[in-house]
């Protein structure tokens, strides 16, 4: 089972209103509980339909046969699985914590959220995948797979998983299409300031993939409590900036929500169900808003 | 026991305080390091509130102590010793008449190391005042003084002696001393070296050596003895020598030197000297025997020949006591004073006196201090924590 690092008892608690669903149609075949929307065998029943020639004679109703002595075929639903792409960004940014509460980081948090994700899928029977990219490591991914001990491979992808380095290039991003397919889910969880990741979710998702985004930020940017003369660094480009955070405040303010609405715009223009997290709040208001169960 | 600053104006240093106060202060800006990704979002607005601060404060503290110190040193500082009061002093001076011994005062001649009085009486002569001023420095603040002094007293200062106590003065009267006789005085004797060519001149000076024995019986008696110049052979035994000849031995140069008395003639070929003084001038003013200090002796010079003819004074019935007058010693000054007038109502302060200088202690505890100071500002617990 997923150690306590990983999910608190708390979220795990909360994980039981949740289920991981699609609104697209996915074409693989296989066991699985969605609907796929073709008809061929399966366990649902929809319709009994005249014998045409080309059917599988496996396919003939033979009760109903007996019955009205004409040959007719059995439809039922075709299942298929889900598949989701967990894809985490490990740059440094994700090292970022807040002074509230320090060794949070937000990489911290998205390993809870992959954690968790990858629990439910794995309750569901899913096919999951998990990746973790930054510049200096590259891409790092787990192939898709099902099963207890994918789940626990997964776990222990995640634990090891370090953020430092600069953020992915789109070359080292480019083996990810082979990993998804249209129709299959892709979880992005990062912290929104890398434009390859970004650019990465809007391909995928204009590409027919159903992405889901979680943008990870730290209480401190949403309110820039900084108080006196400050020295900012950035780690990954490596810039500091020196400046009174107080006389900062608005503008930063302003602009980085300024930035954030552009970013949720962009990514619902194509189709991208984005939800922004700060680290003060619980982690299962991401997990709700993303995989709430609803009526079908 | 109190402290006390001899220069009080080197307490100035204390302004050097400044110095590593200055030193320590530091307008860092305080910034506070974060790691901050949303970089591109920040715009430098403002500099840097920079706030002063000051850093290393046990250090500054150790280093300004140091300065005071320092400063302290500069003041010169010294540990000064009241002594315990002792018995009030009767200090007698030599020559008064004898007076009881009272108990419950400590006796003491007025000499140079103030003996006992019960010792035999001192030399009379020492500077009265001088050892006044001594004795009032040296004994404590609350001692009471009393000085037993004849009527008229010498070796007193030019003006009335200001102590730092009231001195109670008691006038004894003087011991009767014996009058002095013509015989007591003694004579002079006057030596006359004459030339070859100067017997002309001689005549007038013989008969002004006639003229002093006939003086009266309250001077001294003068002898004057002629000879020949030639005829001086190594020192003269005269107190006074008249050298007519032009040439002046050496010999004759080395008496002068030791404190003889040399009337030379005015062609005289004389060794080099100071600056004469007139001590005998005209009626119109124009000096015409002048005379100068030699070593220890005197010397003096006619102006003129002397012949009536260039000095017509030859001829005056007082050149005799002119002569005599210029060639005696110059009378001392007079130095007698009444003893009533030897202290001054006026007083003075107290002298420090015992003040032990504390400037070696100080040096020392300067230098563990400073030695602390460089611990402190070397050790590698502060390198750790630069």
């Amino acid at each position: 089972m997923a150690t306590p690092e990983l999910i608190p008892p708390a979220l795990r608690a909360s994980l039981k209103g949740l289920r991981l669903q699609t609104r697209a149609l996915s074409h693989a075949s296989g066991f699985g509980l969605h609907a796929s929307g073709g008809r061929g065998s399966g366990v649902e029943f929809v319709q009994y339909r005249a014998y045409e020639p080309g059917d599988a004679p496996r396919m003939i109703d033979w009760k109903l046969y007996a019955r009205a002595d004409r040959f007719f075929v059995r439809e039922a639903e075709r299942d298929s699985p889900l598949e989701i792409l967990l894809l985490l960004d490990t740059s440094a940014s994700m090292a970022q914590q807040d002074a509230q509460r320090p060794n949070y980081t937000r990489l911290d948090a998205a390993r809870s959220l992959a954690a968790c994700v990858v629990l439910l899928a794995h309750q569901q029977g899913e096919q999951f995948s998990l990746a973790t990219i930054n510049a200096s490591d590259g891409l790092r991914l787990m192939p898709a797979g099902t099963g207890a001990r994918h789940r626990d491979r997964c776990f222990g992808h995640l634990l090891g998983a370090q953020a430092l380095g600069k953020a992915a290039s789109d070359a080292q991003l480019r083996p990810l299409w082979q990993h998804t397919r249209a129709g299959s889910s892709v979880l992005l969880l990062s912290d929104g300031f890398d434009d390859a990741l970004l650019d990465l979710a809007t391909r995928l998702a204009s590409a027919r993939r159903q992405v889901l985004s979680v943008q990870l930020l730290c209480a401190e940017e949403r309110d820039f409590p900084y108080e006196g003369g400050m020295q900012f660094h950035d780690v990954e480009a490596g810039v500091a900036l020196v400046g009174d955070g107080k006389a900062m405040r608005a503008e930063f303010l302003q602009r980085f929500a300024q930035a954030r609405a552009e970013l949720a715009a962009r990514f619902a223009s194509v189709g991208i169900r984005h939800y922004s997290h700060f680290l003060d709040q619980a982690l299962e208001l991401p997990l709700r808003y993303l995989f709430a169960r609803s009526a079908r | 026991m109190s402290l006390s600053l001899l220069a009080p104006i080197g307490l100035l240093a204390l302004l050097g305080v400044l110095v590593p106060l200055a030193l320590h202060l530091t307008r860092k800006a305080t910034q506070q390091r974060v790691d901050f990704a949303a970089l591109r979002w920040l715009k430098v607005q403002a500099r840097p509130r920079r706030s002063w601060s000051l850093h290393e404060r046990v250090l500054l503290v150790l280093r300004s102590t140091l300065v005071t110190l320092l400063a302290l040193l500069l003041a010169a500082p010294v540990l000064t010793r009241v002594p315990a009061a002792d018995l009030p002093w009767v200090v007698v001076v030599p020559g008064s008449a004898p007076s009881p011994i009272t108990a419950g005062a400590k006796w003491r001649w007025l000499s140079p190391g103030f003996p006992d009085y019960a010792q035999a009486e001192p030399a009379s002569g020492a500077p009265i005042a001088s050892l006044l001023r001594e004795l009032d420095a040296q004994l404590p603040a609350d001692t009471a003084l009393t000085v037993v002094a004849p009527s008229k007293l010498s070796g007193l200062d030019g003006a009335r002696s200001q102590l730092s106590r009231g001195v109670q003065l008691r006038v004894m009267p003087e011991q009767p001393t014996a009058s002095v006789t013509a015989a007591q005085l003694g004579s002079v004797r006057v030596a006359l070296f004459e030339d070859a060519g100067s017997t002309q001149s001689t005549r007038y000076l013989k008969a002004a050596g006639v003229a002093w024995q006939t003086q009266s019986a309250l001077q001294r008696r003068i002898e004057l003895t002629v000879s020949n110049a030639d005829s001086l052979v190594g020192k003269p035994s005269a107190d006074w020598v008249i050298w007519l000849k032009r040439a002046v031995p050496a010999h004759l140069q080395a008496w002068l030197a030791d404190g003889g008395t040399l009337l030379l003639a005015h062609d005289a070929l004389l060794p080099a000297r100071a600056e004469a003084v007139a001590l005998w001038r005209d009626q119109a003013g124009k000096p015409l025997l002048v005379g100068s200090a030699f070593a220890r002796g005197r010397l003096l010079q006619w102006t003129q020949p002397l012949s009536p003819a260039t000095l017509p004074q030859l001829l005056e019935p007082d050149f005799p006591q002119h002569l005599r007058a210029a060639l005696e010693a110059p009378p001392q000054a007079p130095n007698l004073a009444p003893s009533s007038q030897l202290l001054s109502a006026a007083k003075v302060s107290a002298s420090p006196l015992r003040a032990q200088p504390l400037n070696t202690w100080l040096a020392c505890f300067i230098c563990l201090v400073w030695l602390a100071e460089r611990w402190l500002a070397c050790s590698p617990r502060r390198d750790a924590s630069e």
